[in-house]
């Protein structure tokens, strides 16, 4: 660590060594918004061993159908096998390492790589290349399928890949959080389902911005989104949607609720979806507790960890002529750069959900929730000037600190909430930077750990996050 | 929410083509370029027709004998007259922070080629865009080169864009947001 | 027809067919073949052609028949010679 007096821009592994202590005060350190060396580490600590999100199976709906899609950085081939299996090959031949597939979509029962032919199945399996025998004779081809993700699992359709041989099963990996992925996604008999292809853009932005915002900042709709609330889009007003909760999950997932005080409440129920849509939502599906939730949920935002984040909201494209619709937008902030980020953004649906209202429900999303979303189009400003801050000498020598300490110590008004539903740790209301804390938290430990690190449980994970007074709260 | 993505199909033939409705179509092109460019955003508006359909497809990269990759049903923009004046009306609230301060276009619009259709009172235009995007003092800027099909109907003795398909020469957008209009 | 009644050994890819079916193309990004039904004098057949490979095969109904009793295992052996015998 360095001492107070030195005057020098500190390396990856002193910047984490100081945030490590610099958490508990809630500080985060600028340096990690935009540095090449944690970019690196990034990549390899966080990235290749965490579970992360590949696609929803409604993508590739049938055998042969794939899409090309990565983790952290790597290029993978997500594609269903002649079996009707769920695959996450790595995009390279083993013979040169040449792209085998490289168009971004398409069904094929068998790859054949442009560089000399080595042709494998849609499981992986090398079948064969020009001129085998001559070429090759014996030669084991068992040994040299494509490569695959270490485990692949899927849950209500959305398909996560880890590439760590020591990752706990998904189930575990998500803690608490899995309970509210039935809430959620988990309440009609068929299922969701991606409209279209996934939007893709850039911002000169680091990706833990998004995760960051989506984890549970919703104190910055009071003033950056205020346009949002002036035309009507989102009809919730800005001191009222504070009054939500803030839900740490574990493992470094959060998330952020706003719910009806009552069933008799007239705001929004299931997320303003249509009363024919709420139809398809049935009690069997979940348990009660978790059914009375969704019925009572207005807003759902939050990140699974570490790059995955969810909004399910009602919105509008023309609040003058169409009343809010249940809105889903998955979005992942995909690492390009340590400034820079790609955003992938999927519109989700209820598959038997009428036409006509997937069709207002995506362009409510879209409209809002997107590239030229209205909404979001003002997150790229702050997004992308936040990591000009952090390159900056002068803020990695004077070791700049972000504030983070909402809800912490003594004049926190944020409480825990007796009386929440779900497991994990609930705070209510939303003025509390705890679950950002947590998300950090997560990622810091992911970072300096030389294999996989511990779970942590949602009460560990809110009570390092600063909240001494979480024991006994939640599940 | 499937939709025909034109790719070649609008093809306007040398006969078809006269020096007015070239001219025309030209002239409004380019007086609607300069409305965007000078933020004159509310003056744009109103060249925007009552039935606009305004649609700016995803692309994706596809293998040659699938076509070029525009989406059927996915889109960076879907809109009719409500949702663009809902987008007109929020950049003139005071916290339309993506465009204040506002970022510093340039559509060059080319290529263009124009017909008169229906009764005559419809034209339809195929046209070149590249819009250069700066912001704040960074001399790094953002390019956004595509091709639109619009229609333009004449009505009131005012011409109005009826209909526009912006095909983007993109996969992935290479700018932070579409807070400009394309 | 030979004069003793005795038919010189053909092969179905040079003969032209006495009518052809509309040509659907079938493409991914690893291959494309076009597909029609051809007609001969006496009967039908499907007529598969790899264009940049420069193969042809007409297949008779059995022989489809045969095809949809395959185990995919099938084609994939096929294609331990990825460009066939030529290339």
């Amino acid at each position: 660590m360095r001492t107070e007096r030195e005057n020098r821009i500190p390396s990856a592994e002193e910047v984490l060594l100081e945030m490590g202590a610099s958490l508990d005060e809630g500080l985060v350190p600028a340096q990690i918004f935009n540095d090449p060396e944690l970019h690196k580490l990034e990549l390899e600590r966080v990235f290749s061993r965490a579970w992360c999100f590949i696609g929803h199976e409604s993508e590739i709906p049938s055998p042969g159908d794939y899409c090309l899609r990565y983790i952290g950085q790597d290029p993978f081939i997500f594609v269903r096998d002649e079996s009707g299996r769920v695959r996450v090959l790595f995009d390279g031949c083993r013979h040169r390492g040449a792209m085998v597939c490289r168009a971004e979509k398409g069904n094929a029962s068998h790859f054949r790589c442009s560089y000399h032919g080595w042709t494998y199945k849609n499981t992986g399996e090398l079948i064969g290349a020009p001129a085998w025998r001559d070429a090759y004779g014996q030669l084991d081809k068992k040994e040299f399928s494509l490569l695959s993700a270490t485990a692949t699992e899927s849950i209500h359709g959305f398909v996560f890949a880890t590439l760590d041989e020591d990752a706990p099963p998904l189930d575990e990996y998500l803690g608490d959080f899995r309970w509210y992925m039935d809430v959620m996604w988990g309440l009609a008999d068929n299922g969701l389902e991606v409209v279209g292809e996934p939007q893709r853009w850039v911002m000169d932005a680091n990706w833990k911005q998004g995760a960051d915002n989506f984890a549970g900042d919703d104190y910055h709709t009071l003033f950056l989104h205020k346009s949002m609330f002036e035309i009507g889009v989102y009809q919730i007003p800005p001191r009222a949607n504070m009054f939500g909760y803030h839900v740490h999950a574990g493992n470094g997932h959060q998330m952020s609720f706003s719910i009806a005080p009552d069933r008799d409440d007239p705001g929004p129920k299931f997320w303003g979806y249509d009363p024919e849509v709420v139809k398809l939502f049935r009690e069997e599906n979940v348990t009660p507790e978790q059914f009375e939730l969704a019925f009572r949920s207005r807003v759902s935002v939050g990140t699974i960890f570490p790059n995955l984040s969810f909004l399910q909201v009602p919105l509008t494209h023309d609040p003058k002529n169409t009343p809010p619709q249940g809105c889903l937008t998955v979005r992942q902030w995909q690492p390009r750069g340590p400034n820079r980020v790609e955003v992938w953004s999927w519109y989700v649906v209820w598959k038997d959900m009428p036409e006509r209202l997937k069709e207002l429900s995506y362009r409510a999303a879209m409209g809002t929730f997107s590239v030229s979303g209205i909404f979001e189009q003002d997150d790229a400003e702050p997004w992308q000037s936040i990591a000009r801050t952090s390159g900056t000498v002068f803020a990695r020598k004077r070791n700049l600190q972000y504030n983070f300490q909402m809800g912490m110590g003594e004049h926190a008004t944020s409480k825990p909430a007796a009386d929440w539903p779900g497991p994990g740790v609930a705070f209510w209301p939303r003025y509390e930077e705890g679950v950002q804390r947590s998300l950090y938290r997560r990622w810091h430990q992911f970072m300096t750990s030389a294999s996989y690190p511990s779970s942590i449980s949602a009460q560990e994970s809110a009570a390092a996050s600063g909240r001494r007074d979480v024991s006994g709260n939640g599940a | 929410m499937q939709a025909e993505t034109p790719t070649s199909a609008f093809v306007t033939s040398a006969a078809e083509a006269d020096i007015e409705t070239y001219f025309t179509a030209l002239q409004w092109l380019h007086h609607e370029a300069e409305l965007l460019d000078d933020n004159r955003i509310t003056e744009w508006f109103e060249l925007i027709d009552q039935d606009i359909d305004y649609r700016v497809p995803i692309r994706v990269t596809r293998e040659r004998a699938a076509g070029p990759g525009f989406s059927t049903d996915g889109w960076h923009m879907f809109e009719d007259y409500g949702s663009l004046a809902a987008r007109v009306a929020r950049l003139e609230t005071e916290y339309a922070w993506a465009e204040d301060p506002p970022s510093r276009t340039r559509r060059l619009v080319t290529n263009v080629r124009a017909a008169r259709h229906g009764d005559g009172s419809l034209i339809e235009v195929k046209s070149n865009l590249l819009i250069y995007r700066g912001r704040y003092d960074a001399p790094e800027f953002n390019l956004i080169a595509g091709e639109r099909h619009d229609t333009l109907r004449r009505s009131d003795d005012r011409i109005r864009l009826l209909k526009r398909m912006v095909l983007l020469d993109q996969a992935t957008v290479a700018t932070h947001n579409l807070a400009i209009f394309l | 027809m030979h004069a003793n009644g005795s038919a010189e050994p053909r092969n179905d890819e040079d003969d032209e067919p006495v009518r052809r079916g509309e040509v659907i193309e079938i493409g991914n990004e690893f291959a494309l073949v076009r597909v029609c039904k051809v007609w001969t004098r006496n009967g039908e057949r499907l007529e598969i052609t790899a264009p940049k490979l420069g193969y042809r095969i007409r297949l008779d109904p059995l022989e489809l028949e045969s095809i949809t009793w395959q185990p995919k295992e099938t084609f994939s052996r096929f294609l331990q010679d990825p460009f066939g015998p030529g290339h």
